[in-house]
């Protein structure tokens, strides 16, 4: 009985209801509008370069040639535009074209207007064009005939290209939110711990008076929580496995095994920010599983995914101590890798949190006592 | 004038809010800054981030690693599985597997790529492919040379650059291109604190105890609205006024450039159209009789407004990333016309107002919103008033 009215306390409320059920759905469907397919659209590889055609015209000639050979992915390298020094520049300064290359008789000079890739592997290829002119050179000097020398330039590639698998990084910020979505589950646990608090609470105060026990009823509250989160997530990965399409692998019973394990581990923590502190006002503990949830979205990579992996490489502790890293790394190795050894750590890892704060808020409650309720 | 006392004696309450937002926001823009690669007026050439395993541990192998180096940043690693790591989320252009036996077989090197980064496979190809390639041709030229020689002379010849003359100023436009990032980024810190502190504000004055006082007071209506609407438009304003106080300081170039007072300028129109929406929201909230309800109704309210009108109309990820049809929608928004002029503003540098007229106009619709909202509220508040009257 006691359970059925926690339950119905629990789900009726509209504002956890909002942070767990509807916050999440919304932030899936802008996630899923602007960051899916941002990391992988096509990015166009031709880069457009001028060369300045008012004099030289062979070496202009043979550079174009060289340039337009140059293929990457299927694609050409260089996109050559030759035209007057005048239309080249108005063009550069419009950001229409990558650089601008100007063939002098024994030099070349490259224009640009920015600092960045694209510029660097224009002037690298032509540095690199210029020393193979001059290596050339030498080795006929040397006393090389010309086929041979250009046999010696002619060397192929001495590195294996290994592309990596076509998966898309936006699926980190999904992950990331399923995570997020998790720790707000600790509203349940903070609710839960206001109303068995004697100090906090008139619901509280009545129920200590009936002289029911705390385990029992930080166990049984716990329970209805997790069953109520359960249910949320499992709507939110449902919702953006088959309402939006995002790809969680072909492993969903163990995406939500690591959920509801995520869950478990998220109300343990509302437990331990309801228990702490007994003076604190409920809107600052509100706050502050808002903020530190936040926090620890923002570690795990939710605002921008390379934080993840700076936090690990330079605080890797952190990481292990953060649920919302760990259910997203989970998610993603189960992504990525499928189910392995990383995935079961971090599953561990998960369970041990869970337990360690639950097992802090029954110690926090325990013998708990007030001098009048 | 009681009524903008009040209001302000509300929003003291709310400082640590105003610290939250604040130093979250300025954390995440220094962490920003921090991995922003310094430019200079000269050509620099895009330094790499590279993720190395090396398995041969030999001579050729760790000078390899020293040729890398010199102009990259290089990251050792132990397994392939931590390049793909990297790779997928983005921290490294491109990873290289140094295999056994290099030493003698340099073509046991393996390239590892994500074909989205565009030209950074090519690039890392390239500067690999160089190094070897002129080993083997300088070999080829004097067989016995020592392994070291022929490092040096590579090396050397890999050294000679192309001269690069730059036109217009790179650094100026860097600063443009940073405070873009900034300001867009203080767009989304506008909305949410502003609509959540100043929605509570309104919802508190007008919580049952105290609109009945309002009520008996001999307060005209568009007066109380007034006073409300120009402490918030203070309050938006001190915000302004330190952040922009913040990246003008941290960004000296933005000084004296027209593009710095515009940035200014598009901030505080938006800064109007926020306040104006936030003033609506709290119209909205209000009116229940659990004050609590109205607050939680307020966070809800400005959550999700900053996140969408933030997601759609780019403050997050640049406005050409997002599909032409969200950004119709998110046209209808001030939040998309405030990220725009802040996109044109990093495109080029302006030098002369009549180049600005695009901007104007962009400027112009988000104080046509912030009006609009202003008055829908008024309307909201005239209409209440009459009904508590009756």
């Amino acid at each position: 009985m006691r359970l059925l009215w926690e339950f119905k306390r629990q789900f009726r409320s509209k504002t956890i209801f909002f942070w767990t059920g509807i916050f999440p759905l919304i932030l899936a469907v802008l996630f899923s509008l602007v960051l899916k397919g941002a990391y992988t659209s096509t990015v166009d590889l031709s880069l457009k370069v001028a060369l300045i055609s008012d004099s030289l015209s062979s070496n202009v000639e043979i550079l174009a040639k060289n340039m337009e050979a140059v293929v990457y992915q299927d694609h050409p390298m260089f996109e050559i535009t030759q035209c007057s020094r005048e239309k080249a520049m108005s063009l550069l300064e419009a950001d229409e074209i990558t650089g601008v290359i100007d063939v002098k008789e024994d030099d070349m000079e490259v224009f640009l207007h920015q600092n960045g890739i694209e510029q660097t592997v224009l002037t690298e290829f032509v540095a690199s064009y210029q020393r193979n002119v001059g290596l050339m050179e030498k080795a006929i000097e040397g006393g090389m005939t010309f086929e041979q020398a250009a046999s010696l330039l002619m060397s192929e590639s001495m590195i294996s290209m290994l592309p990596v698998s076509d998966k898309d990084p936006a699926s980190l910020h999904f992950f990331t939110l399923i995570g997020m979505v998790c720790m707000y589950g600790g509203f349940y646990g903070i609710r839960s711990m206001r109303a068995i608090g004697g100090n906090l609470s008139s619901c509280g105060r009545r129920i200590l008076s009936s002289g029911y026990p705390k385990f029992k009823l930080i166990l049984s509250n716990f329970f209805i929580n997790n069953l109520i989160l359960d249910a949320y997530v499992t709507i939110d990965i449902l919702f953006m496995a088959f309402g939006l399409g995002v790809d969680f692998g072909s492993h969903l019973s163990y995406v939500l095994c690591l959920a509801y394990l995520g869950c478990f581990a998220g109300n343990g923590f509302g437990l331990v920010l309801g228990g702490c502190f007994p003076r604190m006002e409920m809107d600052m503990r509100d706050g502050l599983l808002i903020a530190i949830s936040m926090f620890m979205s923002f570690c795990a990579g939710m605002m921008s995914i390379s934080v993840k992996q700076i936090i690990h490489q330079y605080v890797p502790l952190l990481q292990m101590v953060n649920p919302c890293y760990l259910i997203s790394d989970g998610l993603y190795s189960l992504y990525y890798y499928g189910v392995g050894q990383r995935f079961y750590e971090n599953l561990g890892l998960l369970f041990a949190f869970g337990l360690i704060t639950t097992f802090m808020s029954l110690l926090m409650v325990r013998r708990r006592q007030y001098d009048a309720l | 004038m009681m009524l903008f006392k009040l209001y302000f004696q509300l929003v003291k309450s709310k400082w640590h809010s105003f610290l939250i937002y604040i130093a979250v926001f300025l954390a995440i823009f220094m962490l920003m800054l921090k991995f922003t690669k310094p430019t200079s007026e000269m050509y620099q050439a895009y330094s790499y981030d590279i993720a190395v395993i090396d398995k041969d541990q030999s001579e050729a192998s760790t000078l390899l690693v020293d040729y890398l180096s010199k102009d990259n940043q290089v990251l050792m690693m132990e397994e392939k599985e931590q390049i793909e790591d990297a790779l997928f989320l983005r921290t490294i252009s491109f990873g290289i597997v140094i295999e056994k036996g290099f030493m003698d077989e340099p073509s046991l090197t393996q390239l590892i790529y994500d074909e989205a980064l565009g030209a950074a496979g090519f690039q890392g190809q390239r500067i690999v492919d160089n190094y070897l390639n002129l080993i083997n041709d300088y070999r080829t030229l004097d067989p016995q040379a020592s392994y070291t020689e022929l490092h040096r002379q590579a090396v050397n010849a890999l050294s000679i650059k192309v001269p690069v003359k730059m036109l217009g100023n790179v650094s100026v436009l860097q600063t443009f291109d940073i405070s873009s990032d900034y300001f867009n980024t203080l767009g989304y810190v506008l909305l949410a604190l502003l609509i959540e502190v100043i929605g509570e504000c309104v919802v508190m004055i007008f919580s049952r105890s105290v609109y009945i006082r309002q009520l008996c007071a001999p307060l005209k209506p568009y007066l109380a609205v007034l006073s409300i609407f120009f402490g918030s438009l203070l309050l938006g304003l001190v915000i302004i006024a330190l952040m922009c106080g913040i990246i003008f300081y941290m960004q000296p170039n933005l000084w004296g450039t027209l593009n710095g007072y515009l940035y200014l300028v598009n901030a505080l129109c938006f800064c109007f159209a926020v306040v104006g929406l936030a003033l609506l929201v709290g119209m909205i909230s209000s009116g229940h009789a659990e004050i609590s309800v109205d607050k939680d109704k307020v966070k809800m309210f400005s959550n999700v407004i900053a996140l969408t009108c933030s997601f759609i109309s780019g403050f997050f990820v640049p406005q050409w990333l997002i599909h032409p049809a969200i950004l119709k929608a998110a046209s209808l928004t001030p939040a998309y016309w405030y990220a725009k002029v802040n996109n044109l503003l990093a495109e080029k540098e302006i030098l002369h107002w009549s180049q600005a007229k695009e901007i104007f106009q962009d400027q112009a619709i988000v104080i046509l919103f912030g009006v609009t909202f202003i008055l829908m509220a008024y309307v909201l508040y005239q209409n209440r008033r009459q009904r508590k009257t009756i």
